[in-house]
Formats: structure tokens, C-alpha cells, sequence
């Protein structure tokens, strides 16, 4: 299986630099491929916490939202803070995640998974319930992007690009890293056996609500990122269906691989850019290929590169236990 | 009779019809333990189904009778097909089955009836208002809580006095101990899916004169289900019953009190409930 924590550091580095640079050819404009690393971002912290955590959220639209409109707030009152807005963001969304760990993770199974689902909504309608500060339907507008001073030398669109694909690295790095500190391998073992973790003296629920912060944090820094790249935090960024889409690309990418993450990220945007205008109802499609990815695909993207990659070596065909 | 009575009663009607769009779901977590994302589209597909036949028929008992039926199949369909080949699986391969369903469901109502929502007419003979005092109650409300209290009625009778009941009930419990007493699980398990789909059908179907039909209505209603069983508690009977009213009437009062936030109320009320009772009012699980 690939799994970032058994993959050289040399290599996990490179493919992210390459993702980063590769994006706006492969994508064809720097908007493109800044939509694909942010959701990237998120979908790679959807990762942790469905992928290692075992926690499966309907709330990282709500996340992603707390971020985007973290950031607006910020940069609308202050244009002065500029790239110090985003770890802001990103603590605006860890506090929704916390908010919302601490009333899902006192479930077991998968009641928790529709108390996510229900508040990650609480937020969507306190976005909505105050026009005056959230501009409710219309969204957050004229957000001013973050000064990086690279702007006249490389034009504010690239210059944007390059704070964008610096915040991807930065964040992917960082998920690796928890991935492969002990509190990963702690996730991993509760994931595994819940009681076994508890029994060997873990606490169950303070290693959860920490990996729904973790993860809040993180799609709540891609929030802010989306928002200073559209120069809007729209409605439709804290939506259920924003949830829906990142949970749908990190199990399309493959929920345990951090590259496959923002595989899935990009086979999705691709999707919505040119389904979309050849059959306006793609997203049936969207459904279809998660139904067959769950039934058979269960790894992704990400799962089924390491199958082929083990049968072209002439190994077995079978996926080895990470 | 003061405006707060009268929205606390309009809100008991709205109530009603989220109590049949959630026991549904609660039946179908119960037995199952399958957390159904695909219900708000199945209630989308029953509004649709009520409008169609309805309006080919002439016969508004048809559509009503013809949003159960078609929506019940389409569970019957969607548990043989794909969600039975997923128990062995981790839950989450049963919850992201109901969301593609759900995709599919929702784009494929959009394929066949267009984007735009619909008005429905109200059935005649149900058009006209009931005075209560000073306030305009509309007939059909009445009629829409007083079939849905029937159906409440009816569902109880089902679970609590017949032999179909007495299995779901012990699968319950065991499904494992059930199968070994020589019952066919796989069956009642499908049984049960298509009630618990073909009951959201039924709520689309009494619903869509109501507020009309749009596609947009599935995505509403999958999340008011889930905010009434997680209210109410999940696996028993009297949570969505009590979660639905709840919710009902809430909304309805804080459509007086605050417009905006009608919505987010219902909401904080599910959410202050889990701070102090984390299984809900009567939960079980």
C-alpha cells in the first residue's frame, strides 16, 4: 500500500515540488492548478482523519468555510496582515473542527458521522443567518490578496501561484510528518482496534478531537487559500457539497496516500472543468465512479498505481497490510 | 388565540411530515446499521413520482400511493444491487455507497424533469382553509399531519404486533442468532430498506403540494432527517417522533421571532441537546 510513512522522505519531497510546478502546464492556467493544490490541501487532511484516524466527517466544507471566511474577515479589515491572515484562517477552522470533534467523537461508530454532518449544516446557517457580517447568499466579496511582494516581478496571478504552492508543500509536509510521528501510529492503532488502543492506556477521544483539529486546521488554511485566489469567500465554500467533493477526492485519490490525495483532487477538477461543459449532469457520473470506487476500489487511486506497479515487478497481486 | 399557538400548531403539521421523512431513517439504522445518505434523494424521487402520476392520473391517491411504491423499489433495487455487497465492508463503505446513490438519484430526477422547481396542486376537495380563530389554517395541512399520525400508527402495529415486526426487532438485537433460527436476514434486511426508502417517498409525495418539487429539496431534506433522528435519538421509535415535532414546531415559532434564523435554530437545539445528552432525547445506541 502506498502509505507516505513508508516512502523515502527524497521522493515524498520531490513528487511534491513536481506536483507543484507540473500543476499549471498539466492544468493549462495557474487559476486551474491553484484549484487542484488547494483542494489538494484539503483532501490530504481529509486523509488523516478518514484515512488514519478512521473518522469519517461531513464537515470539512464546514472547515474549509471557517477558513475562507477567516481570511476574507481578516484581509477585508486589515489588508495590512496579508500572508499572516492564513495561519489565522487556519485556526478559525481548527476551532470549528474542534467544536465539531467534541460532540462527534463522544460516539462510537458511525452515529458520530451524522452529528458531523449536522453541524458542519450549523455552520453553513450561521453563515447565512448574518447577512451584515458574512454577506449571507452573496458570499464574502473584494477580498484583497495577501501582499508576498512578488507580485511585479512574476504578475499577481503567478505571484499568488507561488504563495499557494508554497502553502501546498508546507502543509503536506507537515501532515507527513504527524503521520509519522507516534501520535500517527496511535491513530493508526485506534483505527485499528479501539479498545485495543484504550486498553493500552490511550486516550480514544483526546487522540480524535486532536486529529479533527489537525485536520481542521489544515482544510482551513486550503479555505483561506481558495478565498484569496477566487478574492471571494463564496456560500457555497462552507456547503455540504464542498464536503462531499473532498471527501470525494481523498477516497477517489486513495484516503491513506497524501500524493493520492491531490490525485484525486485533480481527477476531480478535471471532472467538473470539461464533464461539466460536454453533459451538464456530471455529476452523476461523480456518483457512479464513488460507487464503484467503495466497491472496488477501496485505495484509490493511490491503491490501484501500487497494484499495477506490484504486478508489472511480477510480486502478488495482492494488496500487502501497511 | 395568540400568533405563538397558532405557529406551535402549524409547526406540529411541518413536524409530522419530518417525522415520516426520519423514522425511515432510524428504521433503517436500527436494523440495518446502515446510515442512509441517499434518503433525502429518495424523498426528492417520491415528490417527483406524486407529481407525475399524479398529474397523468388525475388521481392524487395514485401519486401519493405511486411515490411509495417507486421509491420502495428503488431501495429494494439499490440494497440488492449494491449496498448488500458492502456488510462485510467497514461502515463508511455504506455510507459513501448512499452518497453516490444519492448523486445519482438527484441528477437523474434533474435529467427527466429539468432544474426548474415545480409547482404541485393542492388535490381538490383539500384546497380551502380552516378558520381558527383570526388565522387561516389550510385544509391540506390538517389532512397531511392527520396521514402521517395513520401512517405513525400503522408503522407502530407493524413493529410492535405482527411476526414481520418481531424479526426486525430481534435483527436488532442479533442478526447473527437470527439467521440461526432459520430466518432469511438478507430478506428482512431487504424488506426493511425499501419500507424505510419507500416511507421518505411517501413524505416527498404529501410534501410536494405543500412546498412544491426542486431538486434542491433532496439535499434539505437528507439533513432535517439527520438533525431529527440525532435530536431524537436514533434507534427507537419515539426519537423521530418527538425529534420531528421538536424541530417542527421551532422552526415554526422562530419564523415569528427571527427570520434569518429559523434555520440555524433548529440547528443550536440539536446541538445544546448532544452537550448535555450525548445519545439524544431517547436514544438507545
Amino acid at each position: 500500500m502506498s502509505d507516505p510513512t513508508s516512502s523515502s522522505p527524497t521522493g515524498f519531497y520531490l513528487a511534491v515540488a513536481c506536483m507543484a510546478l507540473a500543476m499549471p502546464l498539466l492544468m493549462g492556467s495557474a487559476s486551474s492548478a491553484a484549484a487542484v493544490l488547494v483542494f489538494g490541501i484539503a483532501a490530504a487532511a481529509c486523509n488523516l482523519l478518514l484515512g488514519y484516524a478512521g473518522q469519517l466527517s461531513f464537515a470539512q466544507g464546514a472547515f474549509f468555510g471557517a477558513g475562507s471566511y477567516g481570511a476574507g474577515l481578516l484581509l477585508k479589515a486589515w489588508p495590512g496582515l496579508g500572508v499572516a491572515a492564513l495561519p489565522l484562517a487556519a485556526l478559525a477552522g481548527a476551532s470549528v473542527a474542534a467544536a465539531v470533534g467534541l460532540l462527534s467523537v463522544r460516539q462510537r461508530g458511525i452515529y458520530g458521522v451524522m452529528i458531523t454532518l449536522a453541524m458542519g449544516q450549523l455552520a453553513f446557517f450561521a453563515a447565512l443567518s448574518f447577512p451584515q457580517l458574512t454577506g449571507g447568499e452573496n458570499g464574502l466579496l473584494d477580498i484583497p490578496r495577501p501582499v508576498t511582494g512578488l507580485e511585479g516581478w512574476l504578475g499577481p496571478e503567478v505571484a499568488h501561484y507561488v504563495l499557494v504552492a508554497l502553502g501546498f508543500a508546507g502543509a503536506l509536509a507537515l501532515l507527513r510528518r504527524v503521520l509519522r510521528s507516534s501520535f500517527g501510529r496511535i491513530l493508526d492503532a485506534i483505527r485499528e482496534n479501539e479498545v485495543r488502543a484504550a486498553t493500552a492506556g490511550y486516550d480514544v477521544r483526546r487522540f480524535k478531537l486532536l486529529a479533527f483539529c489537525l485536520s481542521g486546521g489544515v482544510t482551513g488554511l486550503a479555505g483561506a487559500l481558495y478565498a484569496t485566489q477566487l478574492r471571494s469567500a463564496p456560500l457555497s465554500s462552507i456547503d455540504l457539497a464542498t464536503s462531499e467533493m473532498i471527501l470525494i477526492m481523498s477516497i477517489l485519490g486513495g484516503r491513506r496516500s497524501l500524493p493520492g490525495a491531490v490525485l484525486g483532487a485533480m481527477a476531480m477538477t478535471l471532472m467538473a472543468e470539461h464533464l461539466s461543459a460536454w453533459w451538464p449532469r456530471w455529476q452523476m457520473l461523480v456518483g457512479m465512479v464513488l460507487i464503484g470506487a467503495v466497491l472496488f476500489a477501496p485505495n484509490g487511486l493511490a491503491g490501484l498505481a501500487a497494484r499495477w506497479r506490484r504486478r508489472l515487478a511480477g510480486g502478488p497481486a495482492r494488496e500487502a497490510l501497511p | 388565540m395568540n400568533i405563538y399557538l397558532f405557529q406551535a400548531l402549524n409547526g406540529l403539521g411541518v413536524g409530522m411530515v419530518y417525522f415520516l421523512l426520519s423514522v425511515g431513517l432510524s428504521i433503517i439504522f436500527g436494523l440495518l446499521g446502515v446510515v442512509n445518505f441517499a434518503h433525502g434523494a429518495l424523498f426528492l424521487v417520491g415528490a417527483y413520482a406524486a407529481m407525475s402520476v399524479g398529474g397523468a392520473t388525475g388521481s392524487f391517491v395514485a401519486g401519493l400511493l405511486a411515490s411509495f411504491v417507486v421509491v420502495a423499489l428503488i431501495g429494494l433495487l439499490g440494497e440488492r444491487l449494491l449496498l448488500r455487497h458492502t456488510y462485510g465492508m467497514p461502515h463508511e463503505a455504506q455510507i459513501l455507497i448512499t452518497v453516490g446513490l444519492a448523486f445519482v438519484l438527484t441528477e437523474a430526477v434533474v435529467l427527466l424533469f429539468g432544474p426548474e422547481p415545480r409547482q404541485v396542486p393542492v388535490p381538490e376537495g383539500l384546497a380551502g382553509v380552516l378558520m381558527l380563530g383570526a388565522y387561516p389554517v389550510p385544509i391540506y395541512r390538517v389532512f397531511v399531519a392527520g396521514v402521517c399520525a395513520l401512517i405513525g400508527a400503522a408503522l407502530w402495529l407493524l413493529f410492535e404486533r405482527t411476526l414481520f415486526g418481531a424479526r426486525v426487532r430481534a435483527g436488532n438485537e442479533s442478526a447473527r442468532m437470527l439467521s440461526l433460527l432459520g430466518i432469511r436476514v438478507k430478506r428482512v434486511y431487504a424488506l426493511t430498506f425499501a419500507l424505510g426508502a419507500g416511507l421518505a417517498g411517501l413524505a416527498g409525495g404529501l410534501a410536494a403540494p405543500l412546498r412544491g418539487a426542486d431538486p434542491a429539496m433532496g439535499a434539505e431534506a437528507v439533513v432535517i432527517a439527520f438533525v431529527v433522528v440525532v435530536l431524537g435519538g436514533i434507534g427507537s421509535f419515539s426519537g423521530p417522533l418527538v425529534g420531528g415535532l421538536l424541530i417542527g414546531i421551532t422552526q415554526s415559532m422562530m419564523s415569528t421571532l427571527w427570520p434569518e434564523g429559523a434555520r440555524l435554530a433548529i440547528f443550536l437545539l440539536m446541538a445544546a441537546t448532544l452537550l448535555f445528552l450525548p445519545k439524544g432525547l431517547f436514544g438507545r445506541v
